[in-house]
C-alpha cells in the first residue's frame, strides 16, 4: 500500500514526466498527420476507424493484490504495485501530438508511468508530438462502468473516441467446470458430517476444501457466499458475493469472515450488497441459482439466467437485485417459495450437465406424484431404521409413510399450488421443453412451528452439488434418502435409484449421508456445500452477449 | 336425600380433582418415563442434559437428535426444567427443545397435552401444538380449540394447521369456522385449508363469504376448501367470475381449473 495515498495529478508533474519527449521534439520522426492510433486488447483504433463498444474492456480492480483487506481500486494501488495486473494496457501513437480527455470518469483512472494522469470527468492531458507508442493503463472500479477517452490529434484536429467498459459480474452455473468444492466439517461424537466430508475428499482430492467447523460453527456455506467471475480479453476476476446473512447477527458471526479469510487476495475480491440488519431467509444464497445458457423467445443468454425465490414481498435485498439487473447478462426471474419453511429455490429445483442434449444441461425438478408412485409400490413392511432412530421423524416403515394421509393431502396441495406453477415459470423463463426436464421423486412435510410451511420429508435429492472429479467426470453429490432397510446399500433404495437412473449417463451419481447435520436441520447437500467454477471457455461477453449489454 | 347430597359432593370433588390430577398425571408420567430411560440408557440421559442446540437453515435452533426412542422424553424433561426460575435458556433455545419433543411425543399423549397446557411462551407453545397431531381427539381437541383463540397469532396459526392434519379435525369445524374471522390472514388461510381437509357440507356458506378476503392466500385456501366440500356448487358460484381475474395468480389459476371442468347441464 502506498502510505501516501494515490499520487496526485499535477500538470507540472506531467510536464516533467514527459520532458524527454519535449526535448526530443525537434528530432521527431516523420509521421502522417492522421496517424494517431490507440492499440487495445480488442484491436487498434484510429479516428477514421474507431473501435466500437466496448472499446477498452477491463475487469474492475476489486481484488486485493497487497492482501491488506481492501479492494485495490479503493487504494489507487495499480500504479504503485508492479504486481497488480488488473488494468488494461492501451498504447497511444500520436506523432502529431494529442489531447486526451476523460468523460464520465467516475470510477475510472488512467495511469502513465506509475502515476494517475486522468481520474475525473473533464480531466485532460496534452501529449507533445511523439512517434513511439506511449503505454497507458486503464483501471476501473465498478462492474459495467462506462466512460470515454477522447483523443484529439493536435496536428489534424481529428477526434478518436474510445469507450471504456467495465466488465459485467457473472454468477456461475452448474454446467461450468468446477475448480474447488467446499464444506464445513463437524466432527463431534453425536453431531458430525464425517461421512460426507470423507466422501468429498476421497472423490475430489485436492479439489475439495475442508472448512473448519470449530472456527466457523456454521454449516450453511451455500447460503453465505456466491461465487462470481468477471473477464476481459486478458484477465479474470473472482469475486465472492458475500450475503448479508451473517451481518444480521453482528460482524464476525458464523461464516461472516470466511470469504475474507479464505479468498480475498490476488485475483479475489469480496463484496456485499445490502444491509445485514435486514436480512431475511430469501437473502441466503441457497435462494439464488443460475440456469445454464439458453435461448428464450429468440434471445440468447450465453451465461444463463439467474432465478431466486420470493415469499410474498420477501425476496433478496433490493441492492443486490438492482446490481444483478444492471449486469443485464443473466436477467433474473423469481419463483414462489412461500410454501417452504426455509424458502429457498434449491430445495426443489436444480440443473445438471447433460452432454449431448439439446441445451447441454437439464432441469431437475421434484415430483411428489413420482415419489408416491414409488412408495406405494414398495413393500409396506420394509423397515426404515434411519427414520426409526430419530425423534424428528414419525415413520417406522414404508407402510407408515404410505398411510400418512395428511402428508398426501399436503403434497397434493403443494403440487397444484406451487410445484406445477413454478415448473411452468422455469420452463417459460428458461425456454425449456418437457424433454429438457428430469423429474425426480421428492416429498415435503410441515415443519413444527413454521406456520404450516414445509421442508423435505426425506432428504431432498434436488438439493445437490455438481462437481468434477480429478479425471474430469462430472459428478452429482446427492443426499441419500435412506428409504430402505439396509442403510449400507443404496442400490436397494427405489427412491434413490429412481433418481440415479434418470440422470444423464455421462454423470456419476454419488449418494451422501447428510442426515444429522443437514437434513434434520432443514437443509441438504447443496445447502452445506459451495463450488468455485471456471468461467466458460471461448465465451466473451463483448462478443457473445453484446445484444444484452450494448446500450443502443 | 343424603345419598343425593353425597353423590353431588363426590361429583364436585371429582371435578376439582380431575383438573389438578390431570395436571399432576402428566408430570408423574414424565418422571416415570425418565426413570425408565435412566434404567435402560443412563448414558443417553446424561448426554441429553447437555445435548447442544444447533442452527437450522431457517435460522432457528434445534436440539441435536439423540437418535433414540427416549429422545422426546429427554427433550421434554429438559424443556420442563427450563421453566424453572433462574433457567438461562432463551426462548429460541426452548423452541429448539420443543422441536425435538413433538414428533413422537404422541406415544405419551398425556405428556403431550400437559406440555401444551402449561406452556406460557407462545413461541414455544406454537411448536408444541404439533405434538398433538396424532394424539387422540378426546385429549387433543380441547387444547387445540383453546389455542385457536390464543392471544398470539403464531399460536393460532399452528392450532389451525394441526387441526387440519389431525384425523379427527372435523370435530373442531365450528372453531375453525370462527377462525375465518381472525384478524390475522395466516390464521384465516390455515383455518380455511383445514376446513377443506375435513369437508363438512354445512361449512360451505360460511367459507364462501370469505372469497372476498383481502388476502390472496386466504382466497386461494377458501377456493380449495370449497372445492373439497362441494365442487359442482363452487363452479356455480357467482363470485367465481371475478376470481377468474384475481390479482393473485394462484387464485386465478385455481378458478381456471374449476371452470375448465364444470358439470354438464
Amino acid at each position: 500500500m502506498n502510505p501516501h495515498g494515490p499520487r496526485p495529478f499535477h500538470p507540472q508533474v506531467l510536464v516533467l514526466l514527459l520532458a524527454p519527449l519535449l526535448l526530443v521534439t525537434g528530432c521527431k520522426k516523420d509521421a502522417s498527420p492522421d496517424a494517431l492510433s490507440v492499440q487495445t486488447d480488442l484491436g487498434t483504433a484510429t479516428a477514421a476507424d474507431p473501435l466500437d463498444w466496448p472499446g477498452v474492456a477491463v475487469i474492475p480492480n476489486l481484488d486485493d493484490d497487497d492482501g491488506d483487506g481492501q479492494a485495490d481500486f479503493d487504494q489507487a494501488l495499480a500504479g504503485d504495485d508492479a504486481g497488480d495486473d488488473d488494468v488494461a494496457e492501451i498504447s497511444l501513437t500520436a506523432p502529431g501530438g494529442a489531447v486526451i480527455r476523460l468523460s464520465g470518469g467516475q470510477g475510472v483512472r488512467v495511469w502513465y508511468d506509475g502515476g494517475i494522469v486522468l481520474s475525473n470527468d473533464g480531466d485532460d492531458i496534452t501529449i507533445k508530438p511523439w512517434a513511439d507508442p506511449l503505454a497507458f493503463q486503464v483501471e476501473v472500479g465498478e462492474y459495467r462502468s462506462t466512460s470515454t477517452l477522447s483523443f484529439t490529434d493536435s496536428a489534424t484536429g481529428d477526434v478518436l473516441e474510445l469507450p471504456i467498459t467495465g466488465a459485467p459480474l457473472v454468477l456461475n452455473h452448474h454446467a461450468q467446470p468446477s475448480e474447488l468444492t467446499m464444506a464445513v466439517r463437524f466432527s463431534g461424537a453425536g453431531y458430525n458430517n464425517t461421512a460426507m466430508i470423507d466422501l468429498y475428499e476421497e472423490l475430489l482430492g485436492d479439489a475439495f476444501l475442508r472448512v473448519g467447523g470449530m472456527t466457523y460453527g456454521d454449516p450453511w456455506i451455500q447460503d453465505e457466499i456466491e461465487f462470481s467471475t468477471a473477464t476481459d480479453p486478458s484477465r479474470r476476476l473472482d469475486l465472492v458475493v458475500d450475503s448479508i446473512r451473517d451481518g444480521q447477527y453482528g460482524p464476525g458471526y458464523g461464516l461472516d469472515d470466511f470469504p475474507e479469510n479464505e479468498f480475498q487476495g490476488p485475483g479475489w475480491g469480496v463484496r456485499t450488497w445490502g444491509n445485514g440488519s435486514r436480512a431475511v431467509s430469501q437473502d441466503y444464497f441457497g435462494n439464488m441459482e443460475v440456469g445454464p445458457p439458453t435461448t428464450v423467445d429468440g434471445v440468447d443468454y450465453p451465461y444463463g439466467r439467474i432465478y431466486y425465490g420470493h415469499n410474498g414481498s420477501l425476496q433478496p435485498t433490493a441492492d443486490l437485485l438492482e446490481m444483478l439487473n444492471d449486469q443485464a447478462l443473466q436477467a433474473p426471474f423469481s419463483l414462489d417459495v412461500s410454501w417452504l419453511c426455509v424458502g429457498h429455490v434449491d430445495e426443489f429445483v436444480t440443473t445438471v450437465p447433460a452432454p449431448g442434449s439439446r441445451l447441454g444441461w437439464k432441469l431437475v425438478y421434484s415430483d411428489v406424484d413420482l415419489a408416491w408412485d414409488i412408495i406405494d409400490g414398495m413393500d409396506p413392511a420394509i423397515e426404515l431404521p434411519r427414520y426409526q432412530a430419530t425423534q424428528y421423524k414419525s415413520w417406522d416403515t414404508i407402510g407408515d409413510l404410505a398411510a400418512d394421509d395428511a402428508l398426501r393431502s399436503l403434497n397434493e396441495e403443494l403440487r397444484v399450488d406451487y410445484l406445477e406453477p413454478n415448473l411452468e415459470i422455469m420452463k417459460t423463463e428458461l425456454g425449456l421443453t418437457d424433454e429438457d426436464v428430469i423429474m425426480i421423486p421428492g416429498l415435503f412435510e410441515e415443519v413444527s412451528g413454521c406456520g404450516g410451511t414445509t421442508a423435505a420429508a426425506f432428504p431432498g435429492m434436488a438439493n445437490l452439488i455438481v462437481a468434477d472429479q480429478p479425471d474430469g467426470t462430472p459428478t452429482l453429490f446427492v443426499a441419500d434418502p435412506y428409504l430402505r432397510a439396509d442403510e449400507t446399500d443404496v442400490t436397494t433404495d427405489p427412491i434413490a435409484m429412481a433418481m440415479a437412473d434418470a440422470m444423464p449417463e455421462e454423470l456419476d451419481v454419488v449418494f451422501m449421508d447428510d442426515w444429522q447435520v443437514y437434513h434434520l436441520n432443514l437443509g441438504e447437500v447443496h445447502c452445506g456445500s459451495n463450488v468455485v467454477r471456471t468461467p466458460a471457455e471461448n465465451l466473451s461477453w463483448w462478443q457473445d452477449a453484446r445484444h444484452l449489454l450494448e446500450t443502443p | 336425600m343424603i345419598n343425593l347430597l353425597r353423590s353431588a359432593a363426590l361429583g364436585l370433588t371429582a371435578m376439582c380433582l380431575t383438573a389438578p390430577a390431570q395436571a399432576a398425571d402428566w408430570q408423574l408420567q414424565l418422571g416415570d418415563a425418565l426413570n425408565q430411560a435412566r434404567a435402560e440408557a443412563p448414558a443417553l440421559v446424561e448426554q441429553a442434559a447437555v445435548q447442544p442446540l444447533v442452527q437450522t437453515r431457517a435460522g432457528d435452533l434445534r436440539m441435536v437428535d439423540l437418535g433414540s426412542d427416549w429422545g422426546p422424553i429427554l427433550s421434554a424433561q429438559r424443556l420442563v426444567d427450563s421453566r424453572e426460575p433462574g433457567s438461562s435458556l432463551s426462548s429460541a433455545q426452548r423452541r429448539g427443545l420443543a422441536s425435538a419433543t413433538v414428533t413422537r411425543i404422541d406415544r405419551w399423549p398425556d405428556i403431550a397435552v400437559g406440555l401444551v397446557q402449561t406452556e406460557t411462551d407462545p413461541e414455544v407453545l406454537a411448536v408444541l401444538l404439533s405434538g398433538l397431531q396424532r394424539v387422540d381427539a378426546d385429549l387433543a381437541m380441547t387444547p387445540l380449540r383453546q389455542a385457536l383463540t390464543h392471544a398470539d397469532a403464531h399460536v393460532r396459526v399452528e392450532a389451525a394447521v394441526v387441526l387440519g392434519d389431525h384425523v379427527d379435525g372435523a370435530l373442531a369445524t365450528d372453531a375453525l369456522l370462527s377462525a375465518l374471522d381472525d384478524s390475522d390472514a395466516d390464521v384465516r388461510g390455515r383455518a380455511a385449508r383445514s376446513l377443506g381437509r375435513h369437508p363438512v357440507a354445512t361449512s360451505f356458506d360460511r367459507l364462501a363469504l370469505h372469497l372476498s378476503d383481502d388476502d390472496g392466500a386466504v382466497r386461494l385456501q377458501v377456493v380449495r376448501a370449497l372445492q373439497q366440500i362441494d365442487g359442482p356448487r363452487v363452479a356455480a358460484l357467482a363470485q367465481l367470475s371475478d376470481l377468474a381475474t384475481d390479482s393473485d395468480p394462484r387464485v386465478a389459476r385455481a378458478v381456471a381449473q374449476i371452470t375448465a371442468v364444470s358439470p354438464t347441464r
